[in-house]
């Protein structure tokens, strides 16, 4: 017998931690695999939440609600899943570039792409081109996220772009920008990929870069 | 005129609808489950939060239509700010902050995972340091001196890096700010900043239809409060 445990997705888009955890061991005691109850249900309520925030019905502490409930849930499934190919969107490495020490909708973003289906590499703030590099490398990333919020530290994302390029990483890895200060025109001027101005266009948008929307 | 104010948070009377509006919701209530949260997070900030300002009112006066000269230092303003100033001839550098033990209660929660309490901390900080500098307004009034709007480094055409030259004039020893090599303060839940004082000084508004700053957060507020 197939059960549906839609009240699992509802949960995760209300952001209810306890009802979503309550609902996910349900959901391993009827059966469901690890990787279906994410793919199937929770990711499901996260883009359902994300839809709302688009629409102006729902605010980023309700996208932090769901993020909460997701991480709670994943909490549990992740120890299942050990020895199985899990399955993502991609690799996202984020971080906030050197000299600034903003983090937290850099932190909301990583929360975002982590519960939306990303396999997330946070590198923190204050972070070289250096060590962007490396993080890219080692985890293969598929999209590196930089984050600023001063007019004195953007600046640095078009070294990071720069520092890519000469690393020869540049095709292998599309660079999407945020943080109050940025624009469109500002991405553009420094050869990025993309800018985005809240956690959820960031998710839509590198889906579509990925070619996975 | 110097003056150094430690005040508690009684004293600023937070506004909760400017603490929504810097959650992002706008005109809009939060819900139940958020207010409790930011009802929790006032009750905590309250018993540790002693804000901190520090003015000083200088002569000075605009060299020309963007550049203020205070004492011997001439702050680039800009024409958006110039304009404002014009014809001032007192000016009150401040320097307002939530203090250290802010930024560490930030941390702890990050520490704790508690990313939606400390979102919403933040927002409250950013409220208590916008309200230091409206208490400064209140003073300043209250000695019997008019104000124009303040000004801060990295808004309306002042470039941040001034941040530098502004800092420069007040000693930093009073409110404990230091300041990065990218101007960033810390405490990070400060504000420094700019504003025209005198007997007949007139206040004009913020000028976000002639300011290039797209993002800017006082522009974003406006436009929440017209949703």
């Amino acid at each position: 017998m197939i059960m549906k445990f839609d009240s699992l997705t509802t949960a995760i888009a209300d952001g209810k931690l306890e009802s979503a955890v309550e609902n996910v061991n349900l959901a391993l005691k009827a059966g469901l695999n690890p990787q279906t109850i994410i793919s199937d249900y929770l990711i499901l309520g996260m883009e359902q939440i994300g839809q709302r925030f688009s629409e102006g019905k729902a605010y980023v502490p309700n996208l932090l609600m769901s993020g909460r409930a997701m991480k709670g849930c994943l909490e549990i499934l992740r120890p299942l899943m050990i020895g199985e190919v899990s399955v993502s969107y991609g690799k996202v490495v984020i971080g906030t570039v050197k000299g600034d020490l903003h983090d937290i909708g850099k932190n909301l973003v990583a929360t975002m792409f982590e519960g939306c289906g990303f396999e997330v590499i946070n590198v923190g703030i204050d972070v070289s081109s250096d060590k962007f590099i490396e993080a890219v490398k080692e985890n293969n990333a598929d999209i590196l996220c930089l984050s600023a919020l001063l007019t004195t530290t953007m600046t640095y994302m078009e070294e990071v772009i720069k520092a890519l390029d000469v690393a020869g990483l540049r095709q292998q890895v599309k660079v999407m920008i945020g943080g109050a200060p940025l624009s469109e025109s500002f991405a553009k001027q420094i050869g990025a990929d993309a800018y985005t101005s809240d956690a959820n266009s960031a998710i839509l948008k590198a889906k579509q870069l990925l070619g996975v929307a | 005129m110097e003056k150094h104010l430690q005040l508690s948070l009684s004293e600023l009377s937070l506004s909760k609808r400017e603490i929504n509006l810097s959650l992002g919701y706008g005109r809009n209530q939060p819900d139940q489950l958020i207010e409790e949260i930011i009802n929790q997070e006032l009750q905590i900030i309250n018993q540790f939060c002693r804000p901190s300002i520090y003015l000083r009112i200088l002569d000075g006066d605009l060299v020309n239509h963007s550049e203020l000269k205070v004492l011997d230092t001439i702050f680039l303003v800009g024409e958006i700010i110039g304009n404002n100033l014009h014809g001032i001839s007192k000016f009150c550098l401040f320097v307002v902050t939530t203090g250290i033990e802010f930024d560490e209660y930030k941390k702890d929660l990050r520490k704790q995972n508690k990313q939606l309490e400390e979102f919403v901390a933040d927002a409250i900080g950013s409220v208590i340091a916008e309200s230091c500098v409206d208490y400064i307004h209140k003073y300043l009034q209250g000695n019997d001196l008019k104000t124009t709007l303040g000004y801060s480094p990295g808004y309306c055409g002042w470039r941040l890096e001034e941040q530098k030259l502004l800092l420069s004039l007040l000693p930093s020893s009073k409110c404990n700010i230091s300041l990065s090599d990218s101007s960033l303060m810390t405490p990070m839940k400060s504000v420094s900043g700019i504003l025209g004082v005198g007997k007949n000084v007139r206040r004009k508004g913020y000028s976000c239809g002639i300011c290039t700053l797209d993002n800017c957060y006082k522009r974003k507020q406006k436009r929440m409060n017209l949703n």
